[in-house]
Order: structure tokens, then C-alpha cells, then sequence
């Protein structure tokens, strides 16, 4: 009974959440919408610049709408004192009413826990103001400012709210920060934000302290001269910074009352900045970047360097206008600073290049190398219409064969999202968003501090990083076929949008979407897919880019909703060019991604209106239906288990896969010391087809390997169990022989598979090394990653040359023609060998590994693997790579 | 290949010359003169502009001495921009060998008469830029080929007393172009010298005897010198480099003198071309060409038909000139990308990488490639596809 009282404070939830996600929405009816963890710096913004208030007003649980309230509403009330504990989810007392349930929410209770769970954080946030008010300007001179002369300056003082100490377990382990944050609220109940201005975003410490809210019943909203966006100075005389937030207030835990001083920033508009210092963490300043708090600074440019990295778009109509005076023809331009911007003084320079090669070469230019100030810069190129698109990234940071790549990227999610580059970049309206999106991307390739910061070395993470992001496929997680289909079947319950009676069919009307798939992300890594491949590859370049994907590895974010209109690439090649015999899409057709995230797992749906739902008006308000239902369905999911039963495969060294990319589909496999017997060991799970093979292996490891005897015996059982699939069994194996082969790693025993990397044209798989734990095998990753890189690059080239262009015969045609050098025709494989330098005092022979990449017809197959293990073992991993299927 | 060589003077973008290969039309001038726009407009603005890539080809701008700007137009390589530099820097330095560093140095006084003086560079630059099927390794490896004779060793006397004779220390002997013996000065100029003054040799219209005013790029740029070449037998050249002494008159006399004896040994050295090593060293049948570069001693040999029966005229695989361009590109491809060479620039890829790579090796349908690096030594193997790609190492 207990249970179904808590469906049904979830029903009234999506029921009336309408308004809530509907007020979210910016002009054009999207909704990016974040939250996140306590852990992750307590931001909560949405793409219309305002905190989203999760409280009770606008969750649903207000009296008001449901009629059932008065539960919900004790709730409230109780909330503060629950807020330290572990709230019971008792608190509703339901009636009959609540017997019918959808569909999609009858398998499980637990996950309503934790969207109750997700409701209470939701309401602890309680009454945030919109975030309009921090970001009042501020400037830098604040400290020269006596301000107890200034009339802006109140000493208040307040009664604290003891009961709340008693509830605040003072951690010290906790994060800077948090405990004092913590504190704050409970004690004084005011919420403490962070100030922000243009050129110190993201930089918390020395930093004061903001109200950004308070808390309901606290001592500090029954004063009515404490303002939201004052700036919160001195507790008992002593000055509050970020810094020293958690000393201060866990040393007046024990009083009963304290004299706070506020300083009225609004009108004084003076900055209260203590030291401009770096980012306080990596995880705060993502959620600021992704929730697009801080876009453009994130990188604090040393003075006097030039931007190192800069997109320009220009209309080349205006550059060759007479009247362009003053930049017009500069249409975006991101980092902003006009000043610094090399990319910009040099346009001119490359509009003719592409001019001109146009005149010399059969295709388009790709890229141009200069060199500035001793530095070597790639510049890449994306032309339409009259636009032209220049990405100007330093060699150091970018792999120059990697540059081109990335620009197409770049279109391609301007296209998903806006429908065209020209239409991207034309509309002012975009500005923000690209700022935001450009500075995201630029993030996602480790390029910015963020990176650079955990990473020692720094030159060598990025590789890595670079390299992994040029294959453009989604990684792609195998699990047990059991719970892989009890994913699935969640999922397709969902897309046949069948909710009883709270679907639209049930009152009679046509529904407004239709949802056309689904695929379910978990820690980055795709776990299952009913989309599409190029839909699939739009919005896992979304994702990525706009770092979501890396978010939801670091389980950073509480709760995720995005809703947007997007403009699929496949409607961008065939614009309606042949009729399909059968069923075709609708012409008048518009699509839309929802997607939902909660903690490390993202549930993401492609809908399509028009067709046989309901005609849509012109701006699309995000459907609260179809959002909670779709949060709905990702609790079931992650109530089944899900983060164990990842992670367990996450962690045995075995497979993530990336799937499609482009016009073909790429996956590599690459567990990062993914020994044959481990790779087996998941394939078996997949296929059973492989066991003939498996068995074949592990006699063939067991005649290389000195251990194998003791390899043998563990695999052995679960050979014969195979067909009753028992997987606690074969992923303590996994993990068995992943120690073992670890050690032999380092002694450097015989029979090492490094790494895998699997490449497929149809999808394709990747592990990514995730396990890395000494500087060796980062460096391997690293070259491994590179070296893929390099022969990938080899590969495409012969391949797409095959097809002669035929030219048109013109007078004074001096292009170079373009026949391509013959040599490597019908390429199967390539490798190279590195050597690992010799630690000192080492008599043994050096030692070295294999990166050998091979390709067969569609696919693509790289291995990363110990010199001199038996050719046998290695043509085995080939085999088995080519033999595996998603 | 297709290449456009271009060089204008870097101060007033005059253009100079202008060299194609391949079936080619010329350039008309403005595309020229935007060409150099381009990268004077950049350099106003403190960034020299280095390279540009199309899906197919590639455009690479470079200044030398500040006096003249060399731009190429080619197809692209997939291969690192080192080579392309690197052929510049040999145009450029066949300006210096043949006119002179401050010729080309104070080119703005009169371009007319460097216009008018330049033309005696043509066939040494066309020589460079030529289709890779008949050049040789030489300019590619920044080394000079050889041809490993075991009459080497007797030949080397007969220079020595030569070039004795010629009062000179430089002296070296080409057998089809390949350095066959030379003196020990001769081996002391600079892989650059080397190269060059070989492509020079090699790139003139066949004739007994020349004298012919050439400048030292790297040693004695300024100063003239004077290459003595005479024809010894139908494909062995002995060149020697000196002062404004002896005469060439002086000289020609002597030259029957001194080798008329060493005519056996010459012939058979002659016979070893184009297998370029002894016959008593016999090579797997699967070896279809390899290179062996030795980056110390600025040497490489290299061979395209190993076995002693050719099996190109089987019909099998590749014929030799094939099997050279393969290998070229291979050459490329590897030089820059994983290994570094004696080239300019060539070690920044490389570098990229945490661990040295020691071996790579490419396979196709049609034949597979092998490359091993070991201290200054560099090797590069072509072999048959029927070969198992274990066994190549």
C-alpha cells in the first residue's frame, strides 16, 4: 500500500508539472534544464538564464492543483528538518484513487523512491531567486572600498536555527566548501551563490559570498532588509569568502545569534572580489560550463598570448562589398575578444586561400598550417553558400589529420540544431548558445584547464582524448543478454507511447508525438539503441559536445531535461529527392529530442510530430507528458539495477563499444588491458556462436602463458556452464585473469593484449581504457590512440579514393589533377612497433608492443599487443574482433 | 607527379621562374601573384604562412634568405609536409650552387639579369621535381646513393691517385649516378652538397668532359669552385671539385692515364646496376626492392631488383619502377609520421609519441612493406604479397 501511495505522488507530479516545464522553455520552446548534485556546486540554471525553482509552488505538490495536498503539503513543511536525513517516504496517505497506474511504472517502486528522492533535493533547493539577480555587473575594485561608510552597508542580526546544527554532521572530508554551504543554509537559512562577472566566472575562490536564496522558515527570510543578491560580508566581524566559508560558520555553530554584515551590491555595482584565482574544481566549473553559467572565459588567456584556439564565421558576399567598414562581414566570432583575435585579422587571408585552391585543386581546401610566434596553428575551413566557417585550433592541441574532422562535426550539430550553418549564424537570437556550445566543445576535447588540470601530463591525456573523439562513434557498453532485454523491453514499452489511461488516446485525442526511438546512455556508454544509426550519431555528437556525456560519466547531475527541436542530418542529404516505395517519413514532419538524465544514465527519444499526431503550433512548448514519462522510464531502468550491473562490466576490463559514425559506422573496441581470455570471456556473452572459438582460445593461451594452467581451470567451468549463462561466474573470471595478466604486465610475461579497438562500418564496438593506472599505460593509450589515429587516417584515404572524379575539360584548366598515388591501393594492414624505453639498470631486452590495425571490407580492427607473442594468438584476436556483432 | 614550382622575390613579389612537371598548363600570373599575396599579407601581420591541404593537394609557401619566396603546388602526398619542405630547400639550394649566395641574396638589385641567369638552374630544378618513377632516393632521404661494388675498394685507389693528380682532396666516382668510391673530403661535405652536386652530374646532357662554376651551398657558399667531370665509360663519371687549378686541358690527358688500367673493375660495377649489391649476397625471392638509409654517414642503397632472374617480366606483381614508387611513398609516409630523418622538421610527428617506434609495416593486396629502425641505421623492404606478414621482420 505503502507503494502505491508513492506511484501516485509521482502521478500528480506529472500531472502537474505542465506548467512547470512549460515556464522553462525560451522562446523557441526549449528546455535545457540541469541539475545537479550538492556535490557539483549546487547550480541549477536553465537555458532561459533563470535558477529553475524546484520548490513546491511549481512542483506540483502545491495544494492548489491536485486536490491532494494535504499530505504533500506536511511534507513541505517537514522538509527542512528532514533535509540532513534520510527523508521517509511514508509521508503520503493515499486513497484507492491511486489502484490505476501506467504502464510504464508498474514493475518497480523503487525507482519512485528515487524520484521522490529526486523531488526532496529538488525542494531542498527551495526558494531560488532567478539567477538575473547574482549577476549583477561587478567589477574588480571593491577592495579599496571602505564600505561600513557606505549606505549599502546593513549589520543584521539573526537568531540561528539550532535545531539545523544539530542535523549538520560537521565532515571534514567533505569538499571546501560544502560543510560552510551547508551550514549557511541551516544555520542562517540563506542560500549562498557565487558572484559572477565576465571575466572571473568560474573562479570560486576569494570569491564572496552571494544570497542567492533563502531557505522557507529560516531566520534570514523573516528579515525584510536582507535582499536576494546582496553580498554577504562579515559574520561576527569576520569576513566570508568561499574560502574560509567552512571555518566561519562551523565556528559560530554554537551561538545562538550572529551579526552578519551585507553590502547592497545592486546599486553600488562594485565588485566583491577578493583574489582572481583558477577554477576551484573540475566538476564545478563543467556543471558552470554545461549549465552555460560561465561560457566564455574559461580559459583565462595569458596577456599578451594570442587566442589559441577561435572560430570565425564570415559571408564572403560582405567581405567583397566596398562599404564594409567596420567587420561586417564577421558574422560570429567566438572567443569574443576583438582584440586578441588572430583568426579574425588574418580572414582575409584564408578567404583567398580558399579562393584560390578552388582555382588549383579539384576540392576544396581543408586546412592551412601558419606559424605565429614559433607556434604552429591548423586552420580548418567549412564553406555554404556564402559562408565560410574557419576553426583555428594550435598544433599542439589538435592533431592536424584530426582538425577536418572536428569541423565536420561542428556543422553537423549546428545542422541538428538549427537546420543549417548559414541559419545558425545569421540569427542573432544564437549568439548565447553558440557562445556556450563552442565553449563546451572546445571542452570536450580536453583542450581547456579543465583537463589540463587533473592531468600532470598534460600533452599526453590530451592525445587520448583527441584521438578517441575523431572516431565519432558511439561507445557502446555489452551487457548479459537477460538484462540487456529487460532494458530493452522497459524502452520499447515506452516508445509504443501505450500509457493507459494517462495517454492522450485514452481522452480521445490524437497524440502530439510520436516517439520514433530511444537509446539509453550509461556513464557515456550507449547500453541499448532503437534509433536510427545517423539519428543516433547526431545526438551522440550533441551529447558529447556539449560535454553531457561527460557529465553523466562523473554522475554529476541529479536530474536532466532537454527538450529541443532539431533538424535530423538525414532530412539535410535527402531533402525529399526520391519517393520511397512504402512508407515515407512525412514531409511536414518536425522533430524533437528529449532527453533525460538522472545521475550516470541518460534516456534520450527522438519524437516526431506531424504525420498522424495532432498538428503542432508554430512554437512547440515541451510536452510535461511525454518528459515524465520519459523520467519515469529512466527510474524503472536505473531501479532495475542498472548502475551494479554497468559497473561490473564497466570495471572487468571488459567492452564498451562506440557505434556509428557519418556516412558509415565506426566501433572500436578497446579495453585497456583487455587480455584474449577477457575478451572471450565478453564475447561469449554476446554470441553463442563464438564458444567453439572461445574454447580453441583458451588452449591457445594456456600454451603461451606460464599461468596458463591456472587460466584454464577458471575458464573451464564456465565453458561447460555457457549456455546457462552465469555471470557472476565469468565476470569474477574476467576480473581473475585481468589481475593476473596485470602482473605480467609489469614483470613482462608473454602474451599481453594491450588494447583492442574495434572499427565496423555497420556499428561497431569500443572499450576505452578507463583502467588506466600507471604512466605506462597512459602512455600506451596515448600512442596507441595516436597511432590509430595515423593508420585510420591511411585507411580512409584509399578507401575513398577509389572513385575518379571525372573532370570537366575546360580551357587553361591548370588544376592539379587529381590522381592519387597508387601505391597503397587495397590497404589491409598496417602496424608499428614501439619501443617502451629501457628503465635503468634493466638487463632484460628492451620491451615493445605491437599497434597493428587491420581492415577488412567494412570493418576496421586495431590491436594493441605485446612484441613477440605467438602470431597464432594475434590473428585469434583479429578473427574474433571481425567475428563479433553488436 | 604534378608539381608547379614557383619563386618570386620575397621583397616586391616579382616572379622569377615558374617549373612544372607533369602535363601541366602554366600558371596564369594573378593566380601567382595572389599566391604570394597570401603569405606576404600574413607575414604583415606577423604570421608566416605555411602550408595549405585540399582534399588532393597541397600548396606549401617558404622564404629563403629573406630574398626570394618558393612556392609548390602539388598533389598531396599523405605524407608529412617535411618532404615538400624539403624539396624547396633543395630548389633553393640549387640556386646557391649554381649562382651563388649573395646572387640570390641581393636579387633585388636586378631581378632582369637573375631572370636571364637563372636559367641555367632549369634542368637541375626540373631534375628535382621530376616524376618519382625516375628520380632517385636521394633527394627524398636528404643521402646520397651508392652502389656497394667489391671493386669499391681497388676503385678507391685509382680516385686517390686522380685526384692527387688534379690537386684536389675532392674527388668521387658515379656509376649511373650512384656514388661508387670517393674521397674522404668528398664524404666530409654536407648531405646537402652531396645530394646536389650528384643531382647536378646527373641532370646535365651527357658529355666527355664539363668545367662548371658551382658554389658549396653549406661550406663555401660564396666562393666559386670548379666540378671537373669526365666520362669515363658508358656510365661511370669520376668528378672532381677544384680550385682555379689545374686546367681542364690540363686535366683530360690525365684521365686516360690514370684509369685506363681500371677498366675491368669499372665494367664490373657497371654490370651491378640497378641491383646496386653483390651478387653473392643473395635475398630472399620475396624482397622485391629495399632501402637502406644510414643517417651518419648521409648514405643509402637502395634496390628494386634484388633476385637475379627479374620477376617483373613474369608478369607478377610490380616491374621496377613501380616497386621505386611504392617505396618512395612509403618512404614518405613513414619518415615524419613515425620515424624522424636527416629532413628538416621531420621529427616534430615523431615526437608526438611517448614510446620510440622501432618497426612498421604496411600490407595491401599487392605487396607489402616493411620499415625497422635501429640506431642511425633506417630500413625500408618492399616485398611480394606472397610473403606472411610474420615473417617480414
Amino acid at each position: 500500500m505503502d507503494n502505491l501511495n508513492q506511484f501516485d505522488n509521482c502521478d500528480i507530479v506529472y500531472k502537474n508539472a505542465s506548467s512547470f516545464w512549460t515556464s522553462r522553455a525560451n522562446s523557441k520552446g526549449h528546455v535545457v534544464y540541469l541539475e545537479v548534485s550538492p556535490e557539483a556546486g549546487q547550480l541549477k540554471k536553465s537555458s532561459s538564464g533563470q535558477i529553475c525553482v524546484c520548490g513546491a509552488a511549481h512542483n506540483g505538490f502545491s495544494t492548489d492543483d491536485t486536490g491532494y495536498g494535504t499530505d504533500t503539503e506536511m511534507d513541505n513543511l517537514s522538509r527542512l528538518t528532514q533535509k540532513y536525513d534520510d527523508p521517509p517516504f511514508s509521508t503520503s496517505t493515499l486513497s484507492s484513487e491511486s489502484v490505476q497506474h501506467r504502464n510504464s511504472s508498474r514493475k518497480s517502486t523503487k525507482h519512485k523512491q528515487n524520484l521522490k528522492e529526486n523531488y526532496h533535493l529538488f525542494r531542498n533547493g527551495l526558494t531560488h531567486e532567478p539567477d538575473l539577480v547574482c549577476t549583477c555587473s561587478i567589477e574588480d575594485n571593491c577592495d579599496a572600498l571602505d564600505f561600513f561608510n557606505m549606505e549599502n552597508i546593513r549589520e543584521i542580526n539573526l537568531k540561528l536555527n539550532l535545531q539545523n546544527s544539530k542535523l549538520i554532521s560537521v565532515d571534514k572530508s567533505r569538499k571546501v566548501g560544502h560543510v560552510g554551504r551547508a551550514l549557511c543554509k541551516g544555520l542562517l537559512g540563506i542560500v549562498p551563490g557565487h558572484f559572477q562577472s565576465g571575466a572571473k566566472r568560474g573562479k570560486e575562490n576569494g570569491m564572496r559570498l552571494c544570497v542567492r536564496g533563502f531557505v522557507r522558515d529560516g531566520p534570514a527570510s523573516k528579515k525584510s532588509n536582507i535582499h536576494i543578491g546582496d553580498c554577504l560580508r562579515l559574520v561576527n566581524g569576520r569576513e566570508v569568502t568561499w574560502d574560509n566559508i567552512d571555518d566561519v560558520f562551523t565556528s559560530i555553530i554554537d551561538s545562538k545569534q550572529v551579526r552578519i554584515v551585507l553590502q547592497d551590491v545592486s546599486r553600488s555595482a562594485t565588485v566583491p572580489v577578493l583574489v582572481k584565482e583558477k577554477v576551484s574544481t573540475d566538476e564545478e566549473s563543467l556543471v558552470r560550463l554545461v549549465t552555460g553559467i560561465c561560457f566564455d572565459d574559461a580559459e583565462p588567456t595569458e596577456p599578451g598570448e594570442i587566442t589559441q584556439y577561435s572560430i570565425v564565421y564570415l559571408d564572403t558576399e560582405k567581405l567583397k562589398s566596398e562599404e564594409n567598414v567596420c567587420d561586417e562581414d564577421v558574422l560570429y566570432r567566438y572567443p569574443a575578444d576583438k582584440d586578441h583575435d588572430l583568426l579574425q585579422k588574418l580572414r582575409g587571408c584564408f578567404v583567398t586561400i580558399h579562393q584560390l585552391l578552388l582555382d588549383i585543386s579539384e576540392s576544396t581546401v581543408k586546412k592551412t598550417t601558419i606559424q605565429h610566434e614559433g607556434e604552429t596553428i591548423h586552420v580548418s575551413y567549412h564553406t555554404e553558400e556564402n559562408g565560410l566557417l574557419l576553426v583555428m585550433y594550435p598544433a599542439k592541441k589538435v592533431i592536424p589529420a584530426i582538425l577536418p574532422p572536428l569541423v565536420e562535426d561542428i556543422v553537423r550539430v549546428l545542422r541538428v540544431q538549427y537546420g543549417s550553418v548559414t541559419e545558425a549564424f545569421s540569427s542573432t537570437d544564437h549568439v548565447q548558445e553558440l557562445d556556450s556550445f563552442f565553449c563546451l566543445f572546445h571542452h570536450s576535447l580536453g583542450v581547456c584547464t579543465l583537463q589540463s588540470n587533473t592531468l600532470p601530463n598534460h600533452s599526453l591525456g590530451l592525445g587520448a582524448t583527441k584521438c578517441l573523439s575523431c572516431f565519432n562513434n558511439v561507445q557502446y557498453l555489452p551487457l548479459y543478454t537477460s538484462f540487456k532485454d529487460k532494458i530493452e523491453k522497459i524502452v520499447n514499452s515506452f516508445e509504443a507511447a501505450d500509457f493507459f489511461d494517462m495517454s492522450d488516446s485514452f481522452y480521445g485525442c490524437r497524440r502530439s508525438y510520436t516517439i520514433l526511438g530511444s537509446c539509453l546512455f550509461y556513464k557515456a556508454k550507449l547500453l541499448c539503441n532503437h534509433l536510427p544509426k545517423n539519428d543516433l550519431c547526431d545526438l551522440h555528437l550533441y551529447l558529447r559536445y556539449h560535454n553531457l556525456l561527460n557529465l553523466s560519466s562523473r554522475g554529476g547531475m541529479d536530474q536532466l531535461v532537454i527538450w529541443r527541436e532539431v533538424h535530423p542530418t538525414r532530412q539535410w542529404y535527402d531533402l525529399g529527392e526520391e519517393q520511397m516505395f512504402g512508407y515515407s517519413e512525412p514531409v511536414t514532419a518536425r522533430w524533437f529530442w528529449l532527453i533525460v538524465g538522472y545521475k550516470h544514465s541518460l534516456l534520450c527519444v527522438l519524437l516526431e510530430a506531424g504525420g498522424c499526431t495532432t498538428k503542432l503550433p508554430a512554437m512547440c512548448m515541451p510536452d510535461p507528458f511525454y518528459i515524465d514519462q520519459c523520467r519515469a522510464t529512466l527510474m524503472q531502468i536505473v531501479a532495475l539495477g542498472l548502475p551494479a550491473h554497468c559497473d561490473t562490466s564497466y570495471s572487468s576490463p571488459v567492452q564498451t563499444m562506440i557505434c556509428p559514425m557519418r556516412n558509415n559506422t565506426l566501433s572500436p573496441i578497446s579495453p585497456s588491458k583487455n587480455t584474449t581470455s577477457d575478451f572471450t570471456s565478453s564475447l561469449r556473452r554476446q554470441t553463442h556462436t563464438l564458444t567453439r572459438k572461445d574454447s580453441f582460445h583458451s588452449d591457445g593461451s594456456s600454451t603461451s602463458n606460464s599461468s596458463g594452467g591456472s587460466i584454464m581451470k577458471k575458464e573451464t567451468p564456465t565453458k561447460m556452464r555457457l549456455f546457462q549463462v552465469d555471470y557472476s561466474h565469468s565476470n569474477e573470471m574476467a576480473q581473475d585473469v585481468l589481475k593476473s595478466r596485470k602482473i605480467k604486465l609489469t614483470v613482462g610475461a608473454e602474451n599481453c593484449l594491450l588494447h583492442f579497438l574495434h572499427i565496423d562500418k555497420i556499428d561497431g564496438v569500443f572499450v576505452s581504457p578507463t583502467l588506466e593506472t600507471n604512466e605506462l599505460e597512459k602512455d600506451i593509450a596515448h600512442n596507441f590512440h595516436l597511432c590509430c589515429t595515423q593508420i585510420k587516417h591511411m585507411f580512409d584515404r584509399y578507401r575513398y579514393r577509389k572513385k575518379y572524379p571525372m573532370r570537366d575539360e575546360r580551357e587553361n584548366d591548370y588544376r592539379i589533377p587529381s590522381c592519387p598515388d597508387p601505391s597503397f591501393y587495397h590497404i589491409r594492414e598496417e602496424g608499428v612497433l614501439f619501443q617502451l624505453p629501457q628503465s635503468d639498470m634493466d638487463h632484460k631486452v628492451p620491451e615493445s608492443y605491437w599497434v597493428v590495425g587491420r581492415q577488412r571490407s567494412k570493418t576496421e580492427l586495431y590491436v594493441c599487443f605485446k612484441d613477440g607473442i605467438p602470431q597464432n594468438l594475434v590473428e585469434l584476436a583479429f578473427r574474433m574482433g571481425f567475428g563479433l556483432q553488436v | 607527379m604534378a608539381v608547379y614550382v614557383t619563386c618570386l622575390t620575397a621583397g616586391g613579389g616579382l616572379p622569377v621562374f615558374t617549373r612544372s612537371s607533369g602535363d601541366l598548363k602554366p600558371l596564369p600570373f594573378p593566380l601567382i601573384g595572389s599566391l604570394n599575396g597570401v603569405h606576404m599579407f600574413g607575414a604583415n601581420h606577423n604570421v608566416d604562412l605555411l602550408s595549405s591541404t585540399t582534399d588532393d593537394s597541397k600548396v606549401i609557401w617558404k622564404v629563403f634568405q629573406d630574398s626570394i619566396t618558393l612556392i609548390i603546388i602539388s598533389q598531396d602526398d599523405i605524407a608529412d609536409d617535411c618532404h615538400m619542405t624539403n624539396l624547396l630547400k633543395f630548389i633553393h639550394q640549387s640556386l646557391v650552387l649554381l649562382l651563388g649566395k649573395e646572387e640570390v641574396q641581393n636579387i633585388d638589385k636586378n631581378v632582369e639579369k637573375f631572370k636571364r641567369e637563372v636559367k641555367v638552374c632549369n634542368s637541375l630544378i626540373d631534375h628535382l621535381i621530376q616524376a618519382p618513377a625516375l628520380s632517385t632516393f636521394s633527394q627524398l632521404t636528404n643521402t646520397v646513393e651508392i652502389i656497394a661494388a667489391p671493386e669499391n675498394n681497388v676503385l678507391q685507389n685509382f680516385l686517390d691517385a686522380f685526384t692527387d693528380a688534379a690537386e684536389t682532396v675532392y674527388g668521387c666516382l658515379l656509376v649511373e649516378g650512384k656514388v661508387s668510391v670517393a674521397t674522404k673530403k668528398w664524404w666530409s661535405l654536407t648531405a646537402n652538397e652531396l645530394v646536389l652536386l650528384r643531382m647536378l652530374v646527373t641532370s646535365l646532357s651527357d658529355c666527355t668532359s664539363r668545367d662548371l662554376p658551382v658554389y658549396l651551398p653549406d661550406s663555401h657558399p660564396t666562393v666559386p669552385h670548379r666540378l671537373m667531370t669526365f666520362h669515363l665509360t658508358k656510365c661511370v663519371q669520376v668528378c672532381v671539385i677544384c680550385g682555379p687549378n689545374p686546367a681542364l686541358a690540363e686535366l683530360e690527358p690525365e684521365v686516360v692515364r690514370f684509369w685506363k688500367t681500371a677498366y675491368d673493375p669499372l665494367i664490373s660495377v657497371c654490370r651491378l646496376h640497378p641491383r646496386n649489391f653483390p651478387i653473392t649476397i643473395t635475398l630472399d625471392p620475396n624482397i622485391l626492392g629495399f632501402l637502406v638509409v644510414n643517417r651518419d654517414t648521409n648514405r643509402c642503397l637502395c634496390s628494386t631488383s634484388p633476385s637475379l632472374e627479374d620477376r617483373s617480366t613474369l608478369g607478377d606483381g610490380l616491374n621496377t619502377s613501380q616497386r621505386k614508387e611504392v617505396l618512395q611513398s612509403f618512404y614518405k609516409k613513414v619518415v615524419g609520421s613515425f620515424f624522424s630523418s636527416n629532413i628538416e622538421g621531420s621529427a616534430l610527428r615523431p615526437g608526438e609519441y611517448s614510446h620510440t617506434p622501432q618497426e612498421t609495416y604496411i600490407t595491401t593486396d599487392i605487396h607489402k612493406c616493411y620499415a625497422a629502425q635501429t640506431g642511425s641505421y633506417q630500413i625500408f623492404i618492399l616485398y611480394a604479397d606472397s610473403i606472411p606478414t610474420y615473417a617480414m621482420r
